[in-house]
């Protein structure tokens, strides 16, 4: 049974209340804030991981390191989840123009099952996240975009490394062993944005009123941009279906 | 086009058309080189400045849950289209868990892994021990002096680079493998059509013998992970029996090595020693030829895109007597390698590496190349 819209997208929501509390509540006096929500359907077919690699030639074509078996607890998964594919954001140069708290608890994107999760993650401008290996063998995680170069070498399980994204812009992230491992980080300038839930239910609370573009990232691109007007107090539908 | 490449275009066929899932990817690699134009078998197109060209393709199908078809293609400016790699593996098909391949695969030997493609290699070429012909040959030319065969051949050869690898650069041969895991531990057997060091590159091999290898792997600790292999075979081609001694059986190789692999942070290390027995059955009496080879690379990633990497390999050859001559078989050679690379991007590199030479033995060349290589996965 699907959650109700106030279980939606907990974790986002919450990151949002402390995220844009300052912000929003100078103004929610005179202009109450809405909220967007909706469900998110994809019916294109699920990709699912490669099971087949060249990059992982050194397992699958010869007999050293972890050879074709892969260590305990890091076999490679099936696909990942809608809620670890698909943010919702918003697009507005005026959302852009705010200045907002930073989140008190570090995003994470883990390492696990030869898999980076979530495989899409947007975090606020000048966010620090944090890159946890839950696998029993390396990874070498690395982007070479534009917002933010870094390479973290290889570090153990339960080991971590964190980058600060200062720059807003698309961050591909991948894995210099296993080359079938890719992430995205969406670095906005503001906190409006929300990840849905294994139902495909988002929130997006607090939105002053005003004209935006709401956007629908699915793995690796932008899937879909939708128009809205947002109204004092208004609790605004929008729905994506692919 | 040839058997193989005929018997791996009828398989990669029924594969794809029954595939759930066909993969196709390869790798594209464009260089400049300028070597020494010294008489070194190290030596590219004469020391004159060259270009060249490298592209892999690799297509891998998996019809059934637990069956998988792969194939290898490689073309190079020097070489026609060849099948490298064509096999079928049946994973986990036994309570055991363990897997059974078949076909035309690199041999479990060694640790040279996805480094033999120039995506993942480091530097340029391979280790001189992979790369570096021998004065013993794995046949005998028909217009060789078969009175004194295989000693004339064998000193004839020294410093020329006209006999056998060590290793025989991928190592790849058709046969069978049993293969598996337990615990930290991998193992493989195998049974193919020759050894490591001879070679099947571009054609099949003939030794009326089967190679046997056996290899293990540990890991103890995530990033280091010790390997040790031993194979042994016939290593002369039937097809060319020396008349001194026809019996191509008689020709053994025997070859034991132990590799290593560590990585930690920004910093990879691999380091591998062969050491290989030949017995040769010579004219004045059987004897053996040793030669041992090695090599130690590294890299460190220096910032992100960056990286210096370095390496040093070489071959020592064993005393022989051969008819009135004793001293090594071949002479002995050291190299240095070092490089920068560059990631354009993810999936395109751009390597500047040199390397130099040192042969004790003739003329005691000392050769040198430089390459510029841009490799481009897809």
């Amino acid at each position: 049974m699907p959650a109700g819209p106030h279980k939606r997208g907990l974790v986002p929501v919450l990151f949002l209340c402390l995220a844009s509390a300052t912000a929003a509540e100078a103004q929610e006096g005179a202009h109450p804030p809405g909220t967007i929500h909706g469900k998110i359907t994809v019916t294109r077919r699920e990709e699912s991981r490669p099971l087949l690699l060249h990059d992982d030639m050194s397992g699958m074509y010869s007999l050293h390191g972890g050879g074709m078996s892969h260590p305990q607890g890091s076999a490679p998964a099936g696909p990942a989840l809608l809620s670890e594919r698909a943010v919702v954001y918003l697009e507005s140069e005026e959302l852009n123009r705010g200045t907002y708290p930073l989140p008190s608890r570090a995003p994470s994107l883990d390492q696990r099952n030869l898999q980076f999760h979530p495989q899409v993650l947007a975090v606020l401008a000048g966010t620090r996240v944090e890159f946890p290996n839950r696998d029993n063998l390396f990874h070498n995680v690395f982007s070479y975009s534009q917002p933010k170069e870094f390479d973290l070498g290889r570090y153990p399980r339960d080991d971590s490394r964190s980058v600060t994204f200062d720059r807003a812009g698309i961050v591909r992230v991948y894995c210099d062993i296993h080359s079938s491992m890719s992430a995205t980080i969406i670095v906005l300038r503001h906190p409006y944005f929300a990840s849905p839930d294994e139902a495909g239910t988002y929130i997006i609370p607090r939105v002053p009123p005003g004209s935006y573009r709401v956007v629908l990232w699915y793995d690796r691109d932008v899937l879909e941009r939708k128009s809205v007007e947002v109204h004092e107090g208004e609790d605004l539908e929008m729905n994506f279906n692919d | 086009m040839t058997r193989t490449a005929q018997i791996a275009a009828c398989c990669m066929a029924a594969a794809a058309t029954a595939a759930a899932q066909v993969e196709l990817s390869g790798q594209t690699a464009a260089d400049f080189t300028k070597s020494a134009s010294t008489q070194s078998p190290r030596v590219v197109d004469s020391g004159r400045p060259s270009f060249g060209w490298d592209t892999r393709l690799f297509v891998e199908a998996q019809p059934a849950e637990h069956v998988t078809a792969m194939a290898n293609i490689r073309a190079t400016n020097t070489d026609a289209v060849t099948f490298d790699y064509v096999a079928l593996r049946l994973t986990d098909i036994t309570p055991l868990g363990l897997n059974i391949q078949a076909g035309k695969f690199d041999l479990p030997f060694g640790n040279l892994g996805e480094r033999r493609f120039p995506r993942k290699n480091l530097l340029f070429g391979l280790p001189s021990l992979y790369e570096y012909r021998t004065a013993l040959p794995d046949h005998f030319s028909p217009g060789a002096d078969y009175r004194v065969v295989p000693e004339r051949e064998i000193l004839a050869n020294a410093g020329k680079g006209a006999g056998m690898r060590l290793l025989d650069l991928g190592m790849y041969h058709t046969g069978v493998m049993v293969f598996g895991s337990a615990g930290m531990v991998d193992y493989a057997l195998a049974l193919t059509t020759g050894t490591v060091s001879t070679t099947s590159y571009g054609a099949d091999n003939y030794t009326s013998d089967l190679g046997k290898l056996a290899r293990v792997t540990v890991t103890p600790l995530t990033g280091l992970t010790i390997g040790a292999a031993y194979d042994w075979g016939a290593y002369m081609q039937s097809g060319y029996p020396p008349p001194g001694n026809p019996d191509v059986n008689a020709y053994h190789e025997r070859a034991a090595e132990a590799d290593l692999e560590f990585s930690r942070g920004h910093a990879v290390f691999y380091a591998e020693a062969v050491t290989a027995t030949f017995s040769v059955p010579l004219t004045t009496g059987d004897g053996d030829l040793q030669v041992f080879g090695y090599y130690a690379e590294g890299k460190y990633t220096l910032i992100p895109r960056l990286y210096a990497a370095l390496r040093v390999s070489g071959l020592e050859f064993g005393n022989a007597t051969l008819g009135a001559t004793a001293g090594p078989w071949d002479y002995n050679l050291i190299e240095w390698e070092g490089g920068l690379g560059y990631f354009i991007d993810r999936d395109v590199l751009l390597k500047a590496v040199r390397r130099e030479t040192r042969t004790r033995g003739g003329s005691n060349p000392k050769d040198n190349l430089t390459a510029l290589q841009l490799v481009v996965a897809y």
